[in-house]
């Protein structure tokens, strides 16, 4: 009900900014031209900072755009060119021509175009969103996942407070691609408690990209896109830094995150960057979580070269952290399952644990070092060249309460080494007729390193991948086209445990397989008014199965699950269309889109009974593919009424099939409506942006699970009257029942509000920034269906949360 | 440029150092450490021993374990005692003292079920450095009455807290033996 209140509420906001009327307004015209030649540049871009309004030059290098009137600074920038900023005074129409000075140095990043500088409306074909420095300094979370919760679209795999996955239209894991400082992350991340090893004060710019993206970013873009960048180097000169503070009320928790950097007029920079945290147990509103306490020490070197014949830059970084997993969610096997879903709370004497750092089984340990040499230049006319080369070493150890004596010999019952050398080229073409695109090949040689562990789990493997792309667009007054092509192949040699059945036990062999696709894309957008554009694209996106669905053999982590790979899985594909409504004015902004997935050979976990062995019994589970089909709707609304006043709304509605099951799929997010009021209160000398937020998130209870039936699991009754021993046949059968039940069906819906307040004061020469935010603000008692603790405790409770962000040096 | 070349350098020099770090590989060696493949009950009264093993020799997964009957005589009373072993190695390996080794987090638990509820009675659990029931050594008896046939389901709780009255624990063996109380004794093996 209170949803619907929402909805209501976000509807009429919508229809009555259509209403409201544009503030007076002036035209900004003129040409972009070539400095040198004067001859005029088509395709640049030219747009006020701060409004986030701007457009790109015709063919003539003319450009023509609405601005309020008043003072703006007006940016221009191209390919090739060195950007211009210039200040004017709008009073009535004016004309301002732009030369533009061809730049060597300057051969930008070749990404999706999600420069907020470009004309949001014809910026992409596809559902697009970007948080910026400030967005991400205002909404840092406690880990990389939980920065992102508020965008349209996304929802978080959580396994409690320090492991959260980020989930884009219903994908997450191997269905997504998060790419950390241009290169595409590479963890163990098939693994639903194995978050994105990412600092979270790292990244100084994220990228949301909805939908498939194969043709760019190769296999695995299925949902999405993350893009994770480091502030880049040569913004200012001289030696500067900034320091954040970060405080969590909920779990005592403090994290210190600080940089200087320096760039020098000889075209050298760096920056140095350090991140630590250190958190105690979470508290959900009516208990304490134990054993959630986390801690983690991240850093990050990046050296940058600027020469005539381009940029050089190397960012080395380091993250590592250990996480402590709830206790209560902690299980050996069946029996101890039943239990802990029976009493759907944690036990009482855990509940009245006493809070604590420390750090104690079950627990991870996590380390990812990632090195990145990025070369940008422009060697010959034709175009700009980039060359990424990459390195990561994922390291991660998993440690069992089950036998704590092994565990504090050291010995963890996961130990994987994932090392991941890649090689990116890309270049970027000046306009061939009306084309304009790039070209690019990718290599990664891999490497999966099994350490001494406790029990086998995913073999060792190596990797060897290649992929090659075409992408051309062909940009016009009011519209954009694109299409792209692309070849992938993936050649793995593994050395999975099988079961030989000639000889009674499992024996190690050695296989080769070999994966490969081809995907393609088409889009286009056009702009039909003045402040609307439509955008529509359709493309096709692939994955290779991951290592633990082909090989998988044991049970993971605590879970009390025995997972069984399929050595015959095939490559999962799918095919997208999505279509996306953007508006952009001064006081509405609008993105929404809606999006049809259908997946063939779509991989997920198939229930297939219970297995026995000493430890007791275990639900059993083995990879399977079908037919599955995803669709849903995200939009993002920003409305400013007033001056003083802004309304953010987000909503994601997704719904997704296993169509040869004829069943809903598995872990789908449940609707959710963000919406938040951010009232501009005043401004005086020292106080700079005094702001009040007051939002509510609600979600729906996900209604459209998958329910597992003991009837649809072949297994003698006999077998699981066995689980119970002590009961009857019939008293076992009917507490499996309700056990089944339990597991699959989804906590209800919720409703939970947040309170931010925050200021700029002037301090000197500096400015201080003081952000402080309640979340839950009334403590509720909710439990997300995507928290992986969903059947044994309650999500967080209350959390405030203090931010202090000081810059220092000069600005 | 020459700065280029020496970034180049770098790079490689970090990357040869991570590989050489995880070239040097371990064997597959999981299961060498921890590993519990039977469990044992052993019964004895000075003149009789009855044994019973569950084993498991491939661990998780694979075949599922198999498990003794429990042939038990009406009427007698036996003093009984767990074995833990590791059958997949060669010689098989002891974890026996291991385990009495944490005798403060782990217990053995005895449920009797069936027609064999009431007729099987476990007492006398040993206990631990707390005082706490730790049951690897245990009385066992048998009261008089007619053959019948049920089962005796010994688990392993770990209680990783120390506080076996908590209710924290994880179930590290489970294994349930088919009973048959027979008018008297037939010692197995």
């Amino acid at each position: 009900m209170r949803l619907f209140a929402f909805i209501v509420f976000a509807l009429s906001l919508f229809s009555s900014a259509k209403a409201s009327t544009e503030p007076d307004e002036k035209r900004l015209y003129g040409r972009v031209v070539d400095a040198s030649t004067q001859e005029g540049l088509f395709g640049a871009s030219v747009f006020a900072e701060g409004l986030k309004r701007g457009t790109t030059t015709k063919l003539d290098g003319s450009y023509s755009l609405l601005l309020p009137k008043g003072a703006h600074l007006i940016r221009a920038r191209f390919v090739g060119y060195r950007a211009k900023e210039i200040r004017i005074e709008l009073s009535s129409d004016m004309r301002l021509d732009i030369a533009l000075e061809p730049d060597a140095i300057q051969a930008p990043e070749i990404t999706v175009s999600t420069d907020r500088d470009k004309d949001r409306l014809l910026e992409s074909t596809q559902s697009l969103d970007v948080m910026t420095k400030e967005d991400l300094d205002a909404h840092r979370g406690q880990t990389f996942g939980e920065s992102l919760k508020n965008l349209a679209g996304v929802s978080l795999l959580q396994t409690g407070v320090s492991i959260a996955k980020p989930v884009v239209r219903g994908l997450h894991g191997q269905r997504i691609a998060i790419m950390n400082a241009g290169l595409k992350q590479e963890g163990q991340q098939w693994g639903e408690e194995h978050a994105p090893e990412i600092d979270p004060f790292a990244a100084s710019e994220v990228q949301l990209l909805r939908g498939a993206a194969s043709v760019e970013y190769g296999a695995d873009a299925i949902g999405g896109v993350i893009r994770s960048e480091p502030k880049p180097l040569f913004s200012s000169e001289g030696l500067r830094g900034e320091v954040f503070v970060n405080l969590f009320a909920n779990n005592r928790q403090g994290a210190v995150s600080g940089y200087v950097e320096h760039s020098f007029s000889s075209g050298f920079g760096f920056r140095l960057q350090g991140s630590w945290r250190k958190a105690g147990d979470s508290f959900a509103s009516n208990y304490i979580l134990a054993n959630t306490a986390f801690s983690e020490l991240s850093g990050s070197l990046m050296l940058g070269l600027k020469r005539e014949w381009g940029t050089a830059t190397l960012y080395c970084s380091r993250f590592a952290a250990e996480l402590g997993i709830f206790r209560g969610a902690h299980l050996g096997n069946f029996s101890d399952l039943a239990r802990a879903i029976e009493r759907g709370e944690p036990p009482t004497a855990l509940q009245q644990i006493s809070f604590a750092y420390a750090i104690g089984l079950p627990r991870q340990e996590v380390a990812h070092d990632l090195v990145s040499l990025r070369f940008a230049f422009a060697p010959f006319s034709f175009g700009a060249f980039s060359l990424d080369a990459g390195f990561q070493l994922n390291r991660r150890k998993e440690f069992d309460a089950q036998r704590s004596a092994v565990a504090r010999l050291g010995i963890p019952s996961l130990n994987l080494t994932l090392a991941t050398t890649s090689l990116d080229a890309k270049l970027r073409h000046k306009p061939i007729g009306d084309f304009i695109g790039t070209v690019g090949v990718s290599t990664s040689a891999q490497f999966n390193d099994v350490g001494r562990s406790l029990a086998y789990l995913v073999p060792r493997f190596r990797a060897f991948s290649v992929g090659a792309f075409i992408r051309e667009e062909i940009p016009m007054n009011a519209a954009s086209l694109n299409a792209g092509l692309r070849y992938d192949a993936r050649l793995l040699w593994a050395s999975p445990r099988v079961f030989d059945q000639s000889v009674q036990r499992q024996i190690f062999i050695n296989e080769r397989r070999l994966f490969q696709a081809i995907t393609a894309s088409a889009g286009a957008v056009y702009q039909f008014s003045r402040s609307w554009s439509i955008g529509l694209n359709v493309g096709t996106a692939w994955r290779p199965p991951s290592i633990n669905e082909l090989y998988a053999d044991g049970v993971h982590h605590g879970t009390g699950q025995y997972e069984v790979g399929d050595r015959n899985l095939r490559v999962e594909k799918s095919y997208g269309i999505d279509a996306t409504l953007r508006r952009q004015s001064a006081r509405l902004e609008l993105e929404a889109s809606a999006f049809y997935n259908r997946f063939s050979g779509f991989i997920f976990l198939e229930p297939t009974g219970l297995i026995q062995s000493l430890r007791g019994f275990f639900p059993a589970h083995r990879y399977a593919q079908s037919d599955a089909r995803l669709l849903g709707f995200d939009g993002t609304l920003r409305y400013a009424p007033f001056e003083f006043l802004r309304l953010d709304a987000t909503l994601s509605l997704i719904r997704g099939r296993n169509l040869d099951r004829e069943e809903p799929l598995i872990n789908v997010p449940q609707d959710r409506l963000r919406a938040i009021a951010h009232v501009h209160l005043f401004e005086t000398e020292s106080v700079k942006d005094f702001y009040l937020e007051l939002g509510a998130t609600a979600a729906r209870r996900q209604t459209l699970v998958p329910f597992v039936a003991r009837d649809s699991i072949a297994q003698p009754n006999r077998l699981i009257a066995g689980l119970f021993p002590e009961m009857t046949e019939a008293d076992a059968l009917a507490r499996y029942d309700r056990i089944l039940r339990l597991l699959t069906l989804a906590p209800p819906g919720y409703v939970i509000w947040e309170l931010n307040a925050g200021a700029t004061i002037r301090l000197g020469g500096t400015s201080l920034k003081i952000i402080v935010s309640a979340q839950n603000l009334f403590n509720a008692r909710y439990r997300d269906y995507l928290s992986r603790f969903r059947l044994y405790a309650d999500d967080i409770g209350r959390n405030v949360i203090a931010r202090v962000q000081l810059p220092f040096g000069s600005s | 440029m020459r700065k280029l070349v020496s970034f180049l350098a770098s790079l490689a020099t970090v990357a040869s150092l991570s590989l050489a770090q995880i070239g040097c590989g371990h064997e597959h060696d999981e299961n060498k450490h921890g590993n519990i493949t039977t469990l044992e009950v052993i019964l004895t009264d000075g003149s009789t021993t009855i044994r019973a093993k569950a084993v498991d020799l491939d661990g998780d997964g694979g075949n599922p374990p198999r498990v003794d009957s429990l042939f038990l005589p009406a009427g007698r009373s036996f003093s009984g005692r767990i074995e833990l072993l590791d059958e997949s190695k060669n010689p098989p390996q002891s974890r026996t003292e291991e385990i009495r080794r944490d005798a403060d987090t782990h217990r053995f638990r005895f449920s009797v079920s069936g027609g064999a509820q009431g007729r099987v009675i476990v007492s006398n659990l040993d206990r631990d450095s707390k005082g706490q029931e730790f049951g690897m050594r245990f009385d066992l008896r048998i009261t008089s009455g007619a053959a019948t046939q049920g089962s005796l389901r010994i688990t392993l709780e770990h209680h990783d807290t120390g506080d076996k009255s908590a209710g924290i624990f994880d179930t590290d063996i489970d294994a349930t033996f088919p009973v048959l109380i027979g008018a008297s004794a037939i010692a197995s093996n």
